[in-house]
């Protein structure tokens, strides 16, 4: 093996990160080879400055309005359709069980699927017990204080005020059937908003359709819940 | 965190519920470690702080997506790496910012109370220099290996990518290193 393809697994050497055939032929290399020694005690004295760096403290603010997210943290998250399948699959119950364990998997996810939104039920505080927060129509006109003219007549987010914004942008989105409904929802405190399309970050605009999960204490901030006055 | 399977399933569960306390026990552990990083990937004060506040954001808010397939540790190493590299291929001024010293009085000024082995100012500058002269994945995998002290494998959970590959590009970096630090040793 020439020097080269050897110095190619010094970094991996002083990282301890050979296997201990290659470690054993890269010692016997360096017992003969000076060439190869001096580099690697280069790259030694290298890794040693680098380590020597001090990282600065970070500002303590840095994880304030993360806190502040979790505050606003539903307390019980819906867990998503795709985790719980994978956790009904992969737990440890069914992972020891063997074949028997993979056909009542199956049974399980099934009865999931046909469940339709009644698997969620016990995941959500008291059994999912909803009310209609508000009748999927037309807000009323006083609420055009906060539709955009020019995109809809949309309420935009933009509009809402700042505590509201707040809580509005750490909802958590759900892709599922929810008050019968298939789509996406926007849950803020629970408060669901429906959305024919997720997007990457919090809804832009505030649905018009929308209900809230009585089970819960009621939303932080009912005015997210009705159409936000200004 | 350094914490067992077992003690990771029991944070993550109390995290996924709002834990706040548990919260508060991952943002002590990591802040200063993903604001070093975010720092010296950056090379920017304030890029850096946006970035980390970014980073425990969005560790909250995707906290139910969380599988376990990494350590909470290298989760958030993976949105930081995600975060940086994005902002510095949408910025495209990783370039222009070699020039840039600024950063730097951030990151040579030893802390109060320092081990006085560490080194001087002068040689932490020139070493800072060149792991900003680094090309950002170069930079990245020297910066979880030697100042993070990842394992390879580690490594190549949070950039994605193979531990061969990580393999490479922590030789290459000790290469240029080496080179450029030649005068201190």
């Amino acid at each position: 093996m020439a020097c080269e393809e050897f110095q190619q697994g010094l970094s991996a050497f002083i990282d301890g990160e050979l296997t201990g055939a290659e470690h054993a032929r890269l010692v016997a290399h360096l017992q003969t080879c000076r060439e190869c020694g001096v580099l690697l005690r280069q790259f030694q004295d290298t890794s040693h400055l680098v380590r020597t760096l001090t990282t600065p403290p970070a500002p303590a603010f840095l994880t304030e309005s993360a806190m502040r997210a979790v505050r606003a943290m539903p307390k019980h998250i819906v867990e998503p359709w795709t985790a719980r399948a994978h956790r009904l699959l992969f737990e440890p119950f069914f992972a020891k069980a063997g074949i028997g364990a993979v056909a009542a998997a199956a049974v399980v996810v099934l009865a999931v699927f046909a469940d339709g939104e009644g698997w969620m039920k016990h995941l959500t505080p008291q059994g999912g017990d909803y009310r209609l927060a508000s009748a999927p129509a037309i807000a009323p006109a006083t609420d055009n204080d906060f539709r955009d003219p020019e995109n809809h007549g949309r309420r935009e987010v933009r509009t809402l005020e700042a505590r509201q914004r707040f809580a509005w942008e750490h909802g958590v989105w759900h892709h599922e059937r929810r008050f019968g409904r298939d789509g996406w929802w926007w849950e803020v405190n629970g408060a669901w908003y429906w959305y024919e399309q997720g997007s990457d970050g919090p809804p832009d605009y505030v649905s018009e359709v929308r209900f809230a999960d009585s089970s819960q204490q009621g939303p932080s901030d009912p005015q997210l819940l009705a159409p936000p006055k200004q | 965190m350094g914490i067992g399977g077992s003690s990771e399933q029991s944070l993550v569960k109390r995290l996924t519920q709002g834990d706040e306390a548990a919260w508060g026990r991952v943002f002590s552990t990591h802040r200063d470690k993903i604001y070093g990083f975010c720092l010296r990937m950056t090379r920017n004060r304030e890029e850096a702080e946006d970035l980390s506040q970014e980073v425990f954001l969005r560790a909250v808010r995707a906290i139910g997506t969380f599988r376990g397939d990494a350590s909470i540790k290298t989760w958030l190493y993976q949105i930081a790496h995600n975060l940086c590299l994005t902002r510095l291929a949408a910025a495209k001024r990783d370039k222009d910012r070699a020039l840039n010293l600024t950063w730097i009085g951030e990151m040579t000024s030893a802390p109060p109370g320092a081990d006085a082995s560490v080194a001087g100012d002068d040689l932490r500058k020139a070493i800072e220099l060149a792991l900003g002269e680094l090309d950002p994945v170069f930079r990245e995998a020297i910066l979880l290996r030697e100042v993070e002290d990842q394992s390879y494998e580690e490594i190549a959970q949070v950039t994605a990518t193979s531990v061969n590959t990580v393999k490479t590009r922590i030789h290459r970096a000790r290469m240029k290193l080496q080179q450029q630090l030649a005068e201190f040793r």
